[in-house]
């Protein structure tokens, strides 16, 4: 059943077109990896489907109703949650109150915080820590909890593994697995590897467009990377 | 000598009461409001009207103009500030200044010149003191002015660690871009933000009219030494600003006993010191700007 | 494949309004020889305001240094010219001194104060002024706020005083004018503009931002000064309060804002058009001083780039030829 869908999406950066007339239907529960080149317009696509950057055409479809007019902190209401790129946590704020913050949307469900601890214990220790004392690996924990507060029917992530060891990259990502039952996930992803691992679907980005939409399963590397620089562009 | 010393820490407890919705909206919003004073004197004068035509006690009359100034500080957010500040840091400097000018001489139309005053409708406690063993007095109204700062300051920095909204003004001040992905209504935390502002300096105004006088345009005075008590107490820290208040009106009052001319003087001084010391203190920009030159 | 381009500066209507202004000039500079009294004491406001404009425009508009304690300079340049023609010095002469030390004291000052922010730094210049009035105050020549007059002015006869301010403020403004407008012809023009887009970048190129922001804050000061000293030859009192009033920068704020911030044509237009209010509805009291503050407020909300803004959005023009046009073979613009 599709819950998430973009209709002939156009997303500027003042002049410069960054996603051009993108259509797409993700499924419930579907976890989607989105991979791509830098600059290739990926993290300006979650930040428009997030509310936090105006698409200049198109629509955003979550279970049949138009969000595209909504804000950012509306959509959140509604249950569209983005991990920001950059994890942008409230740095003079401790784990617990970034936490706290994060269910402000008040929608309901099974996340609290003591959930949160129990997904992420390495943040245990660290819950009345401020945000900029924290590791990179307790950042993006937080960061992950914190949107997990808000009990989205569909979580999008930005980059969790940049500037990460990648043990900690490991510790996220189990973490995440054992979180997204049931939950629509989106993902921007450097390491092809772990997006093929962790994705049920592929999709490629380039200059603005898909030009590849595989699911996870039925996609080599090869195909994946090629598609990367634009050589098999059309190939669906 | 120390009788006026200590007649300059309560009138730095006013300083502070005066200052700290100030340096409230400057934290949260980034935003320097050139109304504050005009907006305080608004609150004295509609005070002074329902005192003087309605026979209501300022403290009473309190109770009603708190709320008002709340909701004139949400409306002000959310129909003029939020959409000038949209166009830079600098444009709200302007917009406030306007708005300065418009409240003042409004006020100047409609009261006339003439000084006036609460301190008839408070009664005895316009003028009612303890006595201190040594002689020194000490006016209760001047008691309650720090008391009453004292107390605010405390509930505003409970009200932004404990509070959810408190919370979210925080964040608003911190990332408005990351509150919004988060789920925070950071329109709804920025008016919020300022109707709490505006509370305070419904407070400033009736202090104001209860401990001196006041007229249409003694807004400008009193915005900057608010400014500058905030500035000398370190911007975005509120019990900085109840200190800041309380040096400037020791600076004052140090300027007074050397010059008769001296007391403002003293104040303006005690500020530019300040800021000398800081920008002392971060000598790195200085020797960078330094080295450039040398370049 | 190469597109061929030129790079013009100069466009056809900034070719007439050069040939215009000058005609203007010559006109102004004739006119004690057919106006009234009243009338060229009017024109003489005119040109002073046109200087604040200007004066506040280059601070604000270009070098986005907004500032609530301009009327300090205003207040000096007034006061050193008292003091100056005081000592014996002639009272043009000691009007042209003073701009010069306003000048010099604004460079001292600029060292910390250009190192203040946004609206720290716009208070903190009121601050400044409050504290240069009440310094003034303490002269004894001045006697607090009972003042004092430019006693040698007066031993000039009246009309050919008033047609020598009137010439000396017309030249003080075509000047000023002029060296504005040289200024953002040059280089540090060119760094102006690219400290008004980007700050990060323009460091980022090597622009000494500091510098430029104190070139202008200096000749804004130095402008100012001017304006106040001959405003203090027309007027003849010099009364502290009135020459230190936060009244002056409203004025300025409103000219500027009205007329187009960071516009060069806006300023003249913005002082053109607060001259007309005043002069119609200065009579009115504080509705007038109400309106300037309705007006900024209304103007900062929704018509931010100002009249002049506004009208080269609209039709495209550019009177006076600060930028660059790019002009590309077979375009036809």
């Amino acid at each position: 059943m599709t819950q998430f869908v973009l209709e002939n999406l156009d997303v500027r950066h003042g002049q410069l077109k960054a996603v051009k007339d993108v259509n797409l239907s993700i499924g419930r529960g579907e976890i989607l990896a989105l991979v791509g080149a830098n600059g290739a317009g990926k993290s300006t696509l979650l930040r428009s489907l997030a509310g936090a950057h105006k698409a200049s055409a198109g629509r955003i479809l979550l279970d049949g109703n138009d969000i595209s007019g909504l804000t950012s902190f509306q959509r959140v209401k509604a249950g569209v949650s983005l991990v920001p790129e950059g994890r942008k946590l409230f740095q003079d704020m401790s784990v617990e109150e970034n936490l706290i913050l994060g269910g402000i949307a008040g929608r309901g469900g099974s996340w609290t915080v003591a959930k949160v601890f129990e997904a992420f214990p390495n943040l245990v220790k660290r819950r009345n820590a401020k945000a900029s004392t924290l590791s990179g690996g307790e950042q993006q924990a937080t960061a992950i909890g914190r949107a997990l507060m808000s009990n989205p029917t569909v979580l999008m992530l930005d980059e969790i593994s940049l500037g990460l060891s990648p043990a900690a990259v490991d510790l996220v990502y189990a973490s995440l697995n054992t979180v997204k039952a049931g939950t629509t996930i989106v993902l921007v992803e450097q390491e092809l590897s772990r997006a093929l691992q962790f994705a049920t679907r592929i999709v490629c980005m380039l200059e603005g467009q898909f030009v590849l939409d595989r699911p996870a399963k039925a996609v080599t590397r090869e195909e994946v990377t090629a598609s990367y620089f634009g050589k098999n562009r059309g190939a669906h | 000598m120390l009788s006026n010393l200590i007649q300059a820490i309560f009138l730095g407890g006013y300083y502070a009461m005066m200052a700290c919705g100030l340096s409230f909206m400057f934290s949260v919003m980034r935003i320097i409001n050139l109304a504050h004073g005009s907006l305080a004197i608004l609150s004295a004068y509609l005070l002074f009207v329902l005192a003087s035509k309605f026979g209501i006690n300022p403290f009473i009359g309190l109770l009603i103009i708190i709320p008002v100034m709340a909701a004139i500080g949400w409306l002000l957010q959310r129909r003029v500030l939020d959409r000038s500040a949209r166009s830079g840091e600098l444009l709200p400097v302007l917009t406030t200044f306007g708005l300065a000018i418009v409240l003042d001489n409004l006020m100047f139309q409609r009261f006339g010149a003439d000084t006036r005053s609460l301190a008839p409708y408070i009664g005895d406690l316009s003028w009612d003191s303890y006595t201190l063993p040594g002689g020194l007095f000490i006016g209760k109204l001047q008691i309650l002015i720090l008391v009453t700062v004292i107390v605010v300051i405390g509930a505003l920095q409970l009200f932004l660690k404990r509070t959810q909204l408190g919370r979210s003004i925080r964040a608003t001040a911190m990332d408005p871009d990351t509150a919004g992905i988060v789920g925070i209504d950071a329109k709804r935390a920025s008016a919020a933000a300022a109707a709490i502002a505006m509370a305070t300096v419904a407070l400033a105004g009736a202090f104001l009219g209860m401990r001196a006088t006041f007229e249409p345009y003694s807004g400008g005075p009193q915005l900057l030494s608010a400014f500058e008590a905030t500035v000398i107490g370190g911007l975005g820290s509120l019990w900085g600003t109840l200190a800041g208040g309380v040096i400037l009106a020791v600076a004052q009052t140090l300027g007074a006993s050397v010059h008769p001319q001296g007391f403002l003087l003293g104040g303006h001084v005690a500020f530019l010191l300040v800021l000398f010391f800081r920008l002392y203190r971060n000598r790195e920009i200085v020797f960078a700007w330094l080295k450039r030159r040398q370049a | 494949m190469t597109t061929a381009f030129t790079v013009e500066r100069w466009t056809p209507a900034s070719r007439v309004s050069f040939v215009v202004i000058a005609f203007v000039i010559a006109a102004m500079a004739a006119a004690p020889l057919m106006l009234r009294a009243g009338n060229l004491d009017r024109l003489t406001a005119l040109f002073i305001y046109i200087m604040l404009a200007a004066m506040w425009n280059a601070l604000a508009g270009y070098g986005g240094l907004v500032s609530i304690g301009q009327q300090m300079f205003f207040g000096l340049g007034a006061y050193f010219t008292v003091r100056l023609a005081d000592f014996g010095m002639n009272p043009f002469a000691s009007t042209i001194a003073s701009a010069f030390i306003v000048g010099g004291i604004a460079w001292a000052v600029s060292y910390f104060m250009l190192h203040l922010k946004g609206g720290e730094f716009a208070i903190g210049m009121w601050v400044l002024a409050e504290l240069t009035h009440l310094l003034i105050n303490l002269d004894r020549l001045i006697q607090g706020e009972t003042g004092t007059s430019l006693i040698s002015m007066n031993g000039y006869e009246a009309d050919s005083r008033r047609i020598a301010i009137y010439l000396f403020a017309l030249a003080a403004m075509v000047l000023l004018l002029g060296i504005l407008y040289a200024l953002l012809r040059s280089k540090s023009g060119a760094a102006i503009q690219a400290i008004r887009d980007n700050e990060v970048a323009a460091i980022s190129v090597g622009v000494d931002v500091i510098q430029t922001k104190r070139k202008l804050f200096v000749l804004a000061a130095f402008g100012i000064g001017l304006a106040g000293a001959l405003w203090l030859c027309s007027a003849l009192t010099f009364q502290p309060k009135t020459y230190f009033s936060v009244q002056w920068t409203a004025y300025m704020i409103f000219m500027v804002l009205v007329g187009g911030i960071g516009k060069f044509e806006g300023a003249i237009i913005g002082a053109v058009l607060f001259f007309l209010i005043e002069t119609w509805f200065g009579a009115s009291g504080v509705w007038y001083l109400i309106g300037l503050g309705l007006a900024a407020v209304i103007f900062s909300l929704y018509f931010p780039k100002g009249i002049w803004g506004a009208i080269e959005q609209r039709f495209g023009i550019s009177l006076l030829p600060i930028g660059y046009k790019l002009i590309i073979q077979g375009d036809k613009k």
